[in-house]
């Protein structure tokens, strides 16, 4: 079996809430790992038949958290969307004028911050909110905080994968194996 | 009548969205069974020839190879590991511990993807029994894990994978989407 030098950690049980925000963690990190030593233009760069960047992406996960964390306190007023603000989301995409890849790191991080000092205080992981009415939200569903904190795991790390590619084929540098 | 034999292409999928509210062990099953029908949505419709494209380049990933490499990742993780099963590798050899991607010119693709849908109702049935806090070991792994943490590793590693799969895929033929 390979691959068998990403084990390792202190202890084997950590418990459900510890062992959802190492995930994440973990997941953010391979993010981040793919801007390394890239200058502002390369982070805004599109390298594939995708129209995204790692800047855009570090940018774009960054506010879904977010969004999501405060989703889980604060229920759907946290992510209400309606057609003026979809503007906004596709820009959530794109590094803008101004933007710096240090910047939207060192956004990530504080966004991280918050995620872990929320979920430490969380008194009950099943707790449920409904979503907002959205195109692509099924009407009526509600979502625990279990349920978001393992999409945002899930989210992390299919943006993670996308960057591998965006960087593989930006400067060849591989994130994996 | 003239027939015409249709060429092989990976079949559709059902994919079941995870229940919003879960307990813990029934949300992380059904949060794996989603990003396993995932990397089967991104292959489905494809022919063996689309399956094996290396379409990102400088990258090696393909399809195929994705498939491939997570029906290994599955024995590794649940029947070697946590069921302390003694099977034998599917595609990694000593030789090249990347067969997985790097054997496929050769590979036949729906044997392949066969393969990989039996390796995962075995993995099923190899933690059927144990609990979330049992705690396993590899005789490689650095550390012990709990079953948990299996799981959790699991979904990160087939959410990044499906991401490399999202654009592998839509180099292919254009298709988008989660």
């Amino acid at each position: 079996m390979k691959g068998v030098s990403l084990v390792s950690g202190p202890e084997p049980v950590m418990g459900e809430r510890a062992e959802l925000l190492q995930s994440l963690a973990r997941q953010r990190h391979f993010l981040r790992h793919t801007t390394r030593d890239l200058t502002d233009e390369q982070a805004a760069q599109r390298t594939t038949a995708s129209e995204l960047s790692l800047g855009g992406l570090i940018k774009h996960v960054a506010l879904v958290e977010q969004q999501w964390m405060r989703f889980i306190v604060e229920g759907p007023a946290a992510m209400s969307w309606d057609e003026a603000s979809a503007g906004d989301w596709t820009a959530g995409f794109r590094m803008l004028a101004g933007e710096t890849l240090a910047g939207l790191l060192e956004d990530y991080a504080q966004v991280a911050r918050q995620t872990e000092e929320l979920v430490a205080r969380l008194p009950d992981l099943d707790a449920a909110h409904p979503l907002p009415p959205a195109p692509w939200f099924e009407p009526g569903a509600r979502w625990s905080a279990r349920r978001v904190l393992l999409h945002m795991i899930a989210e992390t790390a299919q943006h993670a994968g996308h960057a591998d590619i965006i960087r593989e084929s930006l400067d060849g540098a591989k994130s994996m194996g | 009548v003239a027939s015409v034999t249709a060429e092989w292409t990976a079949p559709a999928v059902e994919r079941a969205d995870p229940d919003h509210v879960a307990a813990e062990r029934r949300a992380l099953e059904q949060w794996l069974d989603y990003h396993r029908d995932t990397l089967l949505a991104k292959c489905a419709g494809l022919t063996a020839g689309q399956l094996k494209r290396r379409a990102v380049p400088p990258s090696n990933l393909s399809l195929l190879g994705l498939v491939r490499h997570m029906a290994d990742v599955e024995r590794g993780w649940f029947r070697q590991c946590a069921a302390g099963e003694d099977v034998p590798d599917l595609y990694w050899t000593d030789a090249d511990h990347d067969a997985d991607f790097n054997e496929i010119e050769a590979a036949d693709a729906a044997a392949d993807l066969d393969t990989y849908r039996r390796e995962i109702v075995a993995a099923r049935e190899a933690v059927a029994g144990k609990g979330l806090d049992d705690v396993v070991s590899h005789p490689q792994a650095r550390a012990d894990r709990d079953i948990r943490w299996i799981y959790l590793h699991m979904i990160e590693e087939y959410a990044r994978h499906n991401g490399h799969a999202d654009l592998i895929r839509e180099c292919i033929d254009g298709v988008t989407g989660d």
